[in-house]
């Protein structure tokens, strides 16, 4: 007998993870197509040797740079930010650095507030309990009462232990009088004190600490019935006579399958859903399907990142715990009159890597030894991570020219920074300095655009109310096709200035939950 | 040119002088092409399309510079000259050259003997049990203190 899903998911990563265990805990009959494979525990990049070594290469976040089989090529010539991810089960969350903090209510506020860009058709408050019953799955660490946010819950697991560096940047902050507060994580905290050899060097931190989805969502939902179909390329959504979607088609083997779900969910992040939307052509649907508003691929988000460097003198070990889930500043993060940007930025201290890419950081040539002498151990950097808002003039479209090992199109990315984030960057990378001084650390070098940092995929089919401007609907269903519905991070109307892997999975967990209420 | 496998043995020298250049000899340790890394950094870093090719475009592009046609070799030019040559690799061919930097210092840094002599092996890789830090609460004293400031909207 034939197969029929009441969902099929596409992408096992973040959200598509979520959604599959609340569907199918609802008792839902899902299928979780994702392309690339299961990584193995044994085979994660732990606390060893050629740690480094391996982030260069097959662990490299840049999936032009690993090429597995399961990534996609992404033409970059085009855009100042290289997007970087993950195809696994899993998806991005077996390699990122678990930074997780919420979008505060200002970010779904930015039109009504600031009378630019958009308002989101939903509320921070809204999202609030998803947020929550995500935390919980995920385990977060981290603690509440931060001023800057509302209040929520205790977080399951306490925060991260500063080390020496992240006290001093603590006092600091607060000698300038400047908010901070410690990084909520989905890092397992009570590892640490056996283990606070937790190196972070290019989010290779200890993995077997860090929460992906492979180890808490998916296994809940294959418990509730959930099939996961690995090392399968979606190639295409077809519609029946109805224009309704009725399958997908993917490539495993070399070999065209097809599967039938009663509705397609996308969960393949800002990049692969358009990618799969537009793959997905036809007659009615000619520039992608779903793409009446002709929104679809546009309004890409990155989050631009600075980052600035100091150095403290002595004989320090300060490589010792977490890269860059330490502590935030939210001091900048809300749109100021007496600034000439809007929005804001978040500012996110960051630890030294290991000896080959903190050297990378210092001159080759005749200084190189001195610097890494006085330096290795010594450092301290910012992250600053600007608001990055909607431009129809940044998107994305098929690279028929460069394809996939299956024959499939790659993407080719347009972007570029807009005067707003360049503007904001420059005031950040000021205060940051500000900072450095008020800790005592010697400036050393700032980069005031990061090319490696396309970490944060939004925007590419934002949800709205208006089908004429946007693709989705308030809950994530297309608004051109009844029983697609979108889940991922392309849904975002605004980008605000923090990691956006909780509002994507409490978004995810929003949309199912408002399925499951609607009885479909 | 590009899907060549290995190195021949003028690349071989070409690469082994741009590693000395790039991280040369100190009181205690060989500059890095001296060291013998070379075969290292193939063995580790040739298996990667991506990697083998972005270092053929560099030395191809040094093969090619004017100045070393002229003078016969790159070996032929002043350090001076060899490093204004590399420092207009890095700044023309980005993505390329970051990918030759990664190379040979991942190779160097990751040399048995460079590990030891910057005390890597002793503070990383040995476990340190003495090394236990705890959350305290201390920290947030001040900053706990500060009226909530998000915008309730």
């Amino acid at each position: 007998m034939k197969e029929i899903a009441d969902f099929i998911v596409i992408g096992s990563g973040a959200s598509g993870a979520a959604f599959s265990w609340k569907m199918s805990k609802a008792g839902a009959k899902v299928i979780c197509i994702e392309q690339g494979d299961n990584v193995s525990r044994n085979d994660l990049p732990k606390n060893r040797s050629d740690i480094e070594i391996s982030a260069a290469k097959e662990w490299n976040w840049n999936p032009n740079i690993r090429k597995n089989k399961y990534d996609y090529p992404i033409d970059n010539s085009n855009s100042p930010i290289h997007p970087l991810m993950y195809n696994s089960v899993g998806g991005s969350t077996l390699h990122y650095t678990a930074h997780t903090p919420r979008f505060h209510p200002s970010d779904f506020r930015v039109k009504t507030l600031d009378k630019i860009s958009f308002d989101w058709p939903i509320s921070y408050f809204d999202l609030e309990k998803y947020y929550d019953e995500n935390d919980q799955i995920m385990s977060c660490s981290g603690l509440s009462g931060d001023p800057a946010n509302p209040p929520r819950s205790e977080r399951s697991l306490k925060p991260v232990p500063l080390g020496e560096d992240g006290e001093r940047i603590a006092k600091a902050f607060d000698r300038l009088n400047w908010h901070w507060w410690p990084s909520d994580n989905y890092v397992n905290s009570n590892n640490f004190k056996n283990n606070w050899k937790f190196y972070g060097s290019h989010a290779l931190m200890d993995r077997e600490s860090i929460s992906s989805t492979d180890q808490n969502y998916l296994p809940k939902a294959v418990k509730n019935g959930t099939k996961i179909l690995t090392n399968c390329r979606v190639s295409k959504i077809v519609l029946d006579n109805n224009y309704k979607a009725k399958s997908v088609k993917y490539i495993k083997d070399g070999k065209e399958l097809e599967l039938e779900g009663k509705n397609i969910v996308l969960a393949s992040n800002a990049i692969g859903t358009p990618r799969i939307l537009f793959m997905s052509s036809t007659l009615g649907h000619e520039n992608g399907l779903g793409n009446s508003s002709g929104l679809l691929g546009k309004n890409l988000m990155f989050h631009p990142y600075a980052f600035i460097r100091g150095r403290f003198e002595g004989n320090n070990k300060f490589f010792l715990g977490p890269n860059a889930n330490i502590l935030m500043s939210q001091q900048f993060y809300e749109t100021d009159s007496n600034r000439d940007f809007y929005r804001g930025f978040t500012l996110q201290m960051v630890r030294n890597n290991g000896p080959a890419f903190s050297a990378l950081e210092m001159d080759w040539g005749d200084n190189h030894h001195k610097e890494f002498k006085k330096s290795f151990g010594n450092i301290v950097g910012f992250s600053i991570i600007a608001e990055d808002l909607p431009e129809e003039t940044n998107f994305i479209s098929l690279d028929k020219n460069n394809r996939d090992s299956d024959g499939l199109p790659g993407v080719s990315i347009n972007y570029n920074v807009s005067q707003n984030s360049r503007k904001i960057l420059d005031f950040a990378l000021k205060r940051t300095k500000e900072v450095l001084d008020e800790a005592g650390a010697e400036y050393l070098y700032e980069n005031s655009l990061m090319r490696y940092a396309g970490w944060h995929l939004m925007g590419t089919a934002k949800m709205g109310l208006d089908s004429k401007n946007s693709v989705t609907n308030e809950f994530g269903r297309m608004h051109d096709l009844e029983n697609v519905y979108i889940v991922d991070g392309s849904l975002f109307v605004t980008s605000a200035s923090v990691n956006p892997t909780p509002t994507i999975q409490a978004l995810s967990l929003y949309i199912a939950d408002n399925i499951i209420r609607s009885g479909k | 040119m590009n899907n060549r496998n290995s190195l021949d043995k003028y690349e071989k020298r070409l690469l082994k002088e741009i590693m000395n250049i790039m991280i040369p000899a100190n009181q205690e340790l060989l500059a890095a092409g001296d060291k013998g890394l070379v075969k290292e950094l193939e063995t580790l870093f040739f298996d990667s399309i991506t990697h083998r090719k972005s270092i053929f475009k560099i030395l191809d592009s040094i093969k090619l510079n004017i100045d070393v046609r002229m003078n016969g070799s790159f070996f032929s030019l002043e350090k001076k000259r060899k490093i204004e040559i590399l420092k207009w690799l890095e700044k023309n061919m980005f993505d390329e050259f970051v990918i030759l930097k990664e190379s040979i210092f991942l190779t160097y840094y990751n040399d048995k003997e460079v590990v030891k002599k910057i005390e890597w092996d002793k503070n990383f890789i040995k476990k340190n049990e003495n090394l236990q830090i705890e959350w305290d609460k201390k920290v947030i004293s001040k900053v706990s203190k500060l009226k909530p400031f998000w915008k309730k909207i």
